[in-house]
């Protein structure tokens, strides 16, 4: 209810939506650092970009 | 709550090592795909160039796009020896031949320049190729091209035993350029008895300077090139590929869900049954993929069947990629694709067994009704989503 007096829908909430920045981007450079770390190489990350964009364009 | 935070898998055709393809959904690696295929192969990477991936390593193919997706193939054998090599086991009249004369498509400098003038003709000689009329008698001779300055190309397919034509050979010069390298491709059949073809690279009425590269001559169920497979002086098979990951019951729901896939179909010919699933053959798994020709989504559940008509064979298949989710839960499941959901299903079931392998085969089965074709993302949910989620989704 306060979410609502707040004008907050609690199903907007998107991936980062707290604390800014870009999240998607976030989701990317730890998983491209996990990649990396086990020996495994990543492409087309403006692709990865935009698969994980829409999604989390997605509510 | 978004559809990306939402997921509990999410697979794409971006990283991978050898054995590999990893899942950006879970972070924890749960769901990092094991990829197994016992033989080298070839991908179209980045550059647009043909490029060799070692044996477990995932295709990651730009074929179709510029962005990279899982290339899953069939088995496939090249009967064409010395695929790149136009000065062995070849005979031929009128035509010079300057081997290493430009760069080709793998991007080194080992395309073969062929110099042809009237009645010029080259062809395989020595020793042919072995084919029989299993499956149909079906082949898919496949090379790439380009032109120079030539005013006909011809390629054509001859008996290795009467020396009689199978394929007359037939202009494509009006399919390739002067700039860019074309894959050229042409399916043959042959009769019962033929067991030795040849090919007439240069085929009688060809005239002018032109490129050729990596000849291949690969039977199948279906008339079509798969990725390229160099040989030397024996064929060479190129095995198929799956991938499988089991222990992921901590991320799945076997009482309601989603899988959602974005794929492309590698032919548009009536084949076998190619599925991937969630679950395995105890009762619980949920299936997306090609039935004969058409798409396919199952749910069963507690050894019933959520959603009965197994195969819609409207839309019609096609080489593109498309999205295709299957919702289900006990009384309410469902198969959307492209944006419409095509069958819906209200039979109730009691779940039975965790699903707990991801998989490229129907039912979670070893190597059975494998998926064939290019994935570019795997997502998974826990929960069922609705409609209009469904319909954003697979739009």
């Amino acid at each position: 209810m306060l979410a609502l007096k707040l004008g907050i829908s609690l199903n907007n909430i998107k991936a980062g939506g707290g604390g800014g920045g870009d999240p998607v981007g976030t989701i990317i450079t730890d998983f491209t650092n996990r990649v990396s770390t086990d020996g495994g190489t990543t492409e087309g990350e403006a692709c990865l970009t935009t698969i994980l964009t829409d999604l989390n364009d997605l509510s | 709550m978004t559809l990306l935070t939402d997921a509990k898998i999410i697979t794409t055709g971006n990283s991978s090592k050898a054995g590999t393809l990893y899942s950006i959904v879970p972070d924890s690696g749960l769901a990092d795909l094991d990829i197994t295929r016992a033989t080298t192969a070839t991908r179209i990477d980045s550059a647009g160039l043909i490029e060799s991936v070692a044996i477990n390593e995932p295709q990651l193919d730009y074929s179709l796009e510029s962005c990279p997706s899982l290339l899953i193939e069939p088995e496939r054998t090249n009967l064409y020896i010395y695929s790149n090599d136009y000065t062995t086991n070849q005979t031929g009249t009128n035509v010079v031949v300057t081997a290493n004369a430009a760069t080709s498509p793998d991007g080194t400098a080992n395309a073969t320049k062929f110099e042809v003038s009237s009645g010029g003709y080259r062809l395989t000689w020595g020793t042919f190729f072995s084919v029989s009329s299993a499956n149909n008698g079906f082949y898919t001779c496949s090379f790439y091209a380009k032109n120079i300055n030539a005013t006909e190309m011809k390629v054509g397919i001859f008996d290795g035993s009467t020396f009689a034509n199978i394929v007359t050979p037939f202009s494509y010069i009006s399919q390739v350029n002067t700039s860019t390298w074309t894959r050229v491709s042409f399916a043959f059949q042959v009769a019962s008895g033929t067991t030795l073809v040849g090919v007439e690279v240069v085929g009688t009425g060809s005239l002018g300077d032109f490129l050729l590269f990596g000849h291949q001559i690969e039977a199948g169920e279906w008339p079509q090139e798969t990725s390229y497979i160099p040989t030397t002086s024996g064929s060479v098979t190129r095995n198929k590929t799956y991938f499988s990951k089991t222990g992921i019951s901590s991320l799945t729901n076997n009482a309601e869900g989603v899988l959602y896939l974005e794929f492309a179909f590698l032919n548009v010919i009536n084949g076998d049954q190619q599925i991937m699933s969630i679950g395995e053959n105890s009762g619980a798994s949920v299936n997306i993929g090609r039935w004969g020709n058409g798409y396919l989504g199952t749910a069963t559940m507690g050894s019933t069947n959520l959603t009965f008509q197994l195969n819609f064979l409207a839309p019609i298949p096609d080489l593109l990629f498309h999205k295709q989710a299957i919702k289900y839960k006990s009384g309410d499941t469902a198969i959307w694709w492209g944006g419409v959901e095509y069958v819906t299903s209200t039979t109730t079931a009691t779940p039975a067994n965790p699903l707990d392998k991801i998989s490229s085969t129907y039912n979670g089965l070893t190597n059975f009704w494998g998926f064939e074709g290019r994935i570019k993302s795997i997502v998974y949910y826990d929960t069922i989503l609705t409609d209009a989620q469904l319909l954003a989704l697979t739009t």
